[in-house]
């Protein structure tokens, strides 16, 4: 109960936040991180239960119907995500109110970040997939409000509709995945899937699965191809990019896959995929970093390369180091990301430009925010005794025990972390060191609500580098043994010797050095433009085809079946028709031809002559009244053939039904243009095809008429009573005064009233005229 | 017919005698205001009557119709549907100088036409009951005579209809011919006991579903809709959406269950390619659309796509499915086109996304009405739409029908585009200078009734998008009683 509580009453304080914003001025940022640092505080109070305990579940039926449930799963993993989201949260607000002061929508904003954060919490902490998912969506559609935050900007929408369709179109294949995990595993609650794992991975559905759910996770996480969308939703308000982006939605998808890591991990196709895309990730992503001076854009292509890191590590996954280096690095990565983040927002915020090029020597101005961005950047860099130190080294020892292909995988990950030194370098330093430039804005430092945030942040990563005990056994070792599916229990410790990993550390910084002092000349290299344009623009370019290209198959689609003419839908509705009865009976019935031709007499073929003449004269007549008369003669030929076959009554009416038709056709022509004769050659062809078609097709059906088997019933029926109860020799005449008698009176009734109807509408027209009345 | 039978068929009975108050009414006294609320009184009677005709359910009026909880639940909502038209249809022809309350007298038969369909078990109750349906919106779709688009409309519905009922006529003669019967229960037993079905059988029912068809407008039959969307004035529009559309649905679910068409594997192929051929092309169409009228025909024929999926998903599940999803779906059109008539001036329609631009800003409570209809059609999380698509989903997996769920969950991303652009749009603030005065899109003053019908269809999508388990539950009962 204790998780939905917490959540609801996140709900509602996200929705009180504009009225509160409105109420308390200025101090409803402060008042409002009181939620997030409660929450903080709450789920603290998990940490010693779990590690005591093991994991927790809570569970209220919420659609039993459809097996969804609020239930929520709290372990180590859980919670590591929970206390990021709710404790970066707590100084995202704070730094929001600092950062948006004053702005109209301020309240729109806290409306929408603390809705983001109680939705993330609830990715994170749900055991339901239905639920999981929810939360999912939920995520991806407040970031949109987030991301679009300034909607006066078309950029900032276009980025924003982006992300959002990129990740929603994930999110669609993630629930697919997930539905069908649930129905292989028979079970909609994760903790029980988790325990399934052997049936999902030996089930042939496996691979749609993981592909269906690595689609989501991939998407969400900004995996390569499907990164280009967190650079692009830099337009965001910086608090924004420092939560979504750094700490919190972009690792739902990491979560997720850690997640699951027991029940869909360990296979080939695990492997393959997630150290495949994950390593390429993490390489393009680091060096796409250094192709740009925009200070959140280098933060954003460092952000793809963490993930990029995270991915591969779940991809290794079997070894102790990489679960272990998943949940350190998570961790380390949230502390100096979200701080370095805050701090490019300080200097946006201050000196008016956040391009690195257009700043310098800040560091006098804003010594506090100088200080925090240092202390960040080298736990990032990866240097002794921060906490980013650490997770460096796991990653390497993980890259190096992995089971496949170690060699190239470290390399990768030294490559990766080369141009991660230097990116860390650049956005710390740069800044803030160097001459003093002149800047749009003049710069002053940050409020303390936009540098406590950062200054937190930073000396975190170097606490927990200073003492790794502090948080191995009640978090870690939980976080660990949650993703690798097995208790894990692994010693942190800042110092490890002389070991081969602490000399690639050592290579990793050396090159990083080198890489910052070259760092213009690479940026201004062909090679790095090439770089950028390969994989940083070609991706987005593939979005951006692949929407122009939906819209030109709906373009071009809607012109053909859309013309808005009537000919051309009858002729679709037509040809369908004859397509499917034609098809029906051929293929199951076949053309079979009745006998009894001899039966025949002579005035038949000569009637059905003249029709089929009258037919063809009224396809190729040039004037109407020619086509009315050959119409008529079919029609009188048949009231003929009724006459032949002993139904007088029958025929009687098709000949004033004919004449009636004759002589509304002629009333009817005089007002019509002349004829002009079909257009195109084309179009004449396209008629008489879909004619001959349907004429075709109805040939058959009486065909198969004669030959199958019908229904005796009726004829049997008729045949015994008719002249036994109705004393009438001709059936027909006795099914229509007698057996059918009420429905013949309800015709004439009919006729009746509808004569009445035409007199009414004739003297009304002829009363219209005498008063002069031209309004009918 | 004795007192039993007319007791069943007491709804339809109460709104045949509303039509035939409403017409003498108007030949004394002619007020839109007075006509309306006459309909109005009536379609609460009717609701009101349901429990009688319940309290005799399950009842077989001769071989004709069937009055059970199936019939009873179409039954009623289209009886709901209807009178949030007739709202809508007020304040929409208010705006119009012109006899507007001859109108009611077509709605009333409409909906008469359409409540015999759920209860149908009969061709002929079946025939009469479409035509009911059909004659009376020839009319309606081009009520508004001055406009030629309405024209244009009115022409092609009436040939397409025209010529469509008369495939679905011959259909029903070649099934009788050969079964010799026209109650779907005779044509059930002889499809049970012959294990291929006569061709005859087989080109009649494709002939019968050239008909249903054209009425739910699946691929390929789907042409006419935009068009008569856009001629349509709005709550004509949105009854054809809605009523029109659920009615055949309804008798379409009856008769392909009950005579057991599925069983066998051609016309199981052919419903799947027309699931599937809906759901991609009327997404395709959906997304080059500006005019939100056609973004919603065009989005209707995916959304039976959708329905299809649940159709092809035989079993009480896939009923279930079918029943709440369309129950869900109409809900969420009455509103777009409740807001869509809401905000159309007198000299032409409100139908363009430009229309919406920043309407957030002007009017937040019809702007966020819009976008939460727009995000049940979508099918996002916490609106029923959701819950309906999963519904849907889980009928589809659980009667094994991978790719088609598959391809249903790929076209809710499609969807997702063309129903956030107008979302977005709304969302977008206008600059009041950059805006010359003949392109600011007006703003009507708010109606009370119009007001009052959106803020029902709002907490009912909200409502089954949070808590559907009572809702379920009952639909549950009725698919199984059934």
């Amino acid at each position: 109960m204790g998780v939905l509580i917490s959540l609801l009453i996140g709900c509602v304080v996200a929705f009180a936040a504009p009225l509160l914003n409105r109420a308390a001025g200025s101090r409803a940022g402060v008042i409002l991180a009181l939620l997030p640092l409660g929450l903080t505080a709450y789920f603290a109070t998990f940490v010693p239960r779990i590690a005591a305990e093991g994991a927790l579940r809570q569970s209220i039926a919420w659609v039993p119907a459809l097996n969804v449930n609020l239930s929520f799963y709290v372990d180590g993993l859980s919670v590591l995500f929970a206390l990021i989201i709710s404790g970066v949260g707590f100084f995202i607000v704070l730094y929001g109110s600092g950062y948006l002061k004053g702005h109209r929508d301020l309240g729109r904003f806290y409306l929408a970040v603390t809705l983001f954060m109680v939705s993330m919490l609830g990715v994170v902490l749900a055991d339901n997939i239905i639920t999981l998912f929810v939360f999912w969506e939920l995520t991806s559609f407040t970031s949109y409000l987030l991301i679009g935050f300034n909607h006066e900007q078309e950029r900032a929408r276009k980025a924003a509709l982006q992300a959002l369709l990129v990740t929603g179109t994930g999110g669609l294949a993630l629930l697919g995945g997930l539905i069908l995990m649930a129905f292989v595993g028979g079970s909609y609650e994760i903790s029980e899937l988790l325990n399934q794992g052997e049936v999902l991975r030996e089930h042939g559905l496996y691979t749609a699965i993981l592909i269906l759910v690595l689609a989501g996770c991939f998407t969400k996480s900004a995996q390569f191809p499907f990164h280009f969308w967190l650079p692009a939703a830099m337009e965001a308000p910086t608090p924004v990019s420092a939560y979504l982006h750094s700490a919190t939605m972009v690792k739902a998808g990491v979560y997720l896959m850690a997640r699951l890591h027991p029940a869909l991990g360990g296979t080939d196709l695990w492997i393959l995929l997630l150290a495949g895309f994950g390593a390429a990730t993490m390489v393009i992503g680091s060096w796409l970093a250094l192709c740009h001076s925009d200070l959140k854009r280098i933060l954003a292509y460092t952000t793809v390369m963490g993930l990029g890191t995270l991915t591969m590590l779940l991809g290794i996954g079997q070894t102790e180091y990489a679960v272990v280096a998943v949940a350190v690095f998570t961790l380390a990565h949230s502390l100096y990301k979200g701080a370095l983040f805050m701090v490019a927002g300080s200097i946006d915020h201050e000196a008016g430009t956040r391009d690195v090029g257009e700043v310098g020597g800040l560091r006098k101005a804003m010594p506090i925010t100088a200080a925090a961005a240092l202390v960040a950047a080298l736990s990032m860099a990866g240097i002794v005794p921060f906490f980013g130190f650490i997770a460096k080294e796991f990653v390497y020892e993980a890259a190096l025990a992995a089971g496949s292909l170690p060699r190239l995988l470290l390399a990768l990950a030294i490559l990766a972390n080369v141009a991660g030194v230097a990116a860390a370098g650049i956005v710390a330093l740069k800044p803030f060191y160097g001459p003093v430039r002149t800047t749009p804005k003049h710069p002053h430092e940050a409020p303390i609500a936009m540098w406590a945030g950062p200054v937190v942040l930073a000396l975190l990563g170097l606490l927990f580098g200073l003492a790794p005990g502090l948080i191995a056994a009640p978090l870690i070792n939980p976080v660990a043994g949650a993703i690798a599916g097995a208790p894990v229990s692994v010693e942190l410790v800042l110092w490890h010797g002389f070991t081969p990993v602490l000399g690639m550390s050592l290579m990793t910084l050396a090159l990083g050095i080198g890489v910052f002092f070259l760092w213009n000349t690479w940026r201004e290299s062909r090679f790095a433009r090439g770089f950028n344009r390969a994989f940083g623009v070609a991706p987005e370019n593939a979005y951006f085809r692949t929407i122009d290209g939906m819209l030109w198959i709906a373009h071009w689609q809607t012109r053909i079946f859309q013309s808005g003419y009537l000919r051309h839908y009858l002729t679709t509705v037509i040809g369908v028709t004859a397509f499917a009865v034609g098809f029906t009976l051929l293929s199951r019935h076949g053309l079979v031809l009745p006998g009894g031709w001899s039966a025949i007499t002579f005035y038949e073929w000569t009637l059905a002559g003249i029709m089929a003449a009258g037919a063809l004269v009224a396809v190729f007549a040039r004037s109407r009244v020619t086509m009315v008369v050959a119409i008529g003669a079919v029609g009188f030929s048949v009231a003929l053939i009724y006459l032949a076959n002993s139904a007088p009554d029958l025929s009687i009416t098709q000949i004033m039904v004919e004449t009636l038709t004759v002589v509304l056709f002629a009333l009817v022509l005089i007002h019509l243009p002349s004829l002009r004769p079909v257009e195109s050659r084309a179009s004449r062809l396209r008629d008489a095809a879909v004619a001959t078609a349907l004429g075709a097709a109805v040939t058959l059906v009486m065909l198969t008429v004669l030959t199958e088997p019908i229904s005796p019933h009726l004829t049997e029926y008729f045949g015994a009573h008719s002249y036994v109860t109705a004393h009438g020799r001709n059936i027909v005449n006795v099914i229509l005064v007698d057996f059918r008698a009420l429905d013949t009176l309800g015709e004439i009734v009919v006729l009746g009233i509808a004569g009445l109807g035409v007199f009414a509408l004739v003297k009304l027209r002829a009363k219209k005229r005498r008063d002069g009345g031209a309004d009918v | 017919m004795n007192a039993i039978d007319a007791l069943a068929i007491l709804p339809l009975i109460i709104v045949a005698a509303g039509a035939l108050v409403v017409m003498l009414v108007i030949s004394f006294y002619r007020n839109q205001t007075v006509s309306a609320l006459l309909t109005i009184i009536t379609l609460v009677t009717a609701i009101v009557s349901l429990p009688t005709a319940g309290g005799v359910a399950p009842h077989m009026v001769g071989s004709l119709l069937r009055i059970d909880a199936f019939a009873l639940y179409y039954i009623g909502l289209i009886l709901l549907a209807s009178l949030a038209v007739t709202v809508l249809s007020h304040s929409y022809f208010e705006k119009y100088r012109m006899e507007r309350g001859e109108f009611y007298i077509l709605l009333l038969l409409s909906v008469l036409g359409a409540l015999v369909l759920p209860a149908t078990t009969h061709f002929i109750t079946f025939f009469l009951g479409l035509e009911l349906l059909s004659v009376s919106l020839y009319v309606m779709v081009g009520y508004i005579f001055t406009k030629e688009r309405a024209l244009e409309a009115t022409i092609k519905y009436l040939f397409l209809a025209a010529a469509t009922s008369a495939f679905l006529l011959f259909g029903m003669a070649l099934i009788y011919a050969y079964t010799g019967s026209m109650a779907f229960y005779d044509v059930a037993v002889v499809t049970q006991i012959e294990r291929t079905p006569n061709p005859l059988l087989l080109a009649g029912a494709a002939l019968i579903f050239v008909g249903a068809g054209f009425k739910l407008s699946v691929v390929p039959f789907h042409q006419w809709t935009p068009d008569i969307y856009q001629g349509a004035p709005a709550p004509v529009t949105a009854f054809l959406a809605t009523v029109s559309k659920a009615a055949v649905l309804a008798v379409v679910l009856r008769f392909v269950h009950q005579a057991g068409l599925l069983a066998h594997p051609g016309t199981f192929t052919a419903l799947a390619v027309i699931a599937v051929a809906s759901m991609t092309i009327g997404n395709l169409l959906a997304l080059f659309q500006d005019n939100i009228k056609r973004i919603l025909a065009y989005s209707s024929i995916a959304h039976f796509g959708y329905l299809f999926v649940a159709l092809l998903s035989a079993g009480e599940l896939g009923l279930e499915a079918a029943t709440f999803y369309l129950t869900v779906y109409m809900t969420a059109v009455l509103g777009a086109f409740g807001v869509v008539s809401y905000m159309t001036p007198a000299d032409r329609e409100a139908d363009t996304v430009a229309d919406y631009r920043g309407l957030f800003w002007r009017r937040p409570a019809i702007a966020t009405t819009f976008a939460i209809m727009l995000f049940s059609l979508i099918g996002l999380p916490l609106t029923a739409g959701f819950m309906g698509k999963l519904l849907l989903v889980s009928a589809g997996i659980a009667a094994n029908q991978w790719f088609l769920v598959l391809w249903l969950v790929l076209n809710s991303a499609v969807g997702l585009y063309y129903y956030l652009r107008i979302v977005v749009a709304m969302y977008t603030r206008v600059d009041s200078e950059q805006s010359d005065e003949s392109h600011r899109p007006s703003t009507p003053p708010f109606a009370l009734t119009i007001g009052a019908v959106l803020t029902v269809l709002v907490l009912i999508i909200v409502l089954m998008g949070v808590y559907p388990e009572p809702m379920l539950e009952w639909i549950r009962l009725i698919t199984y009683r059934q």
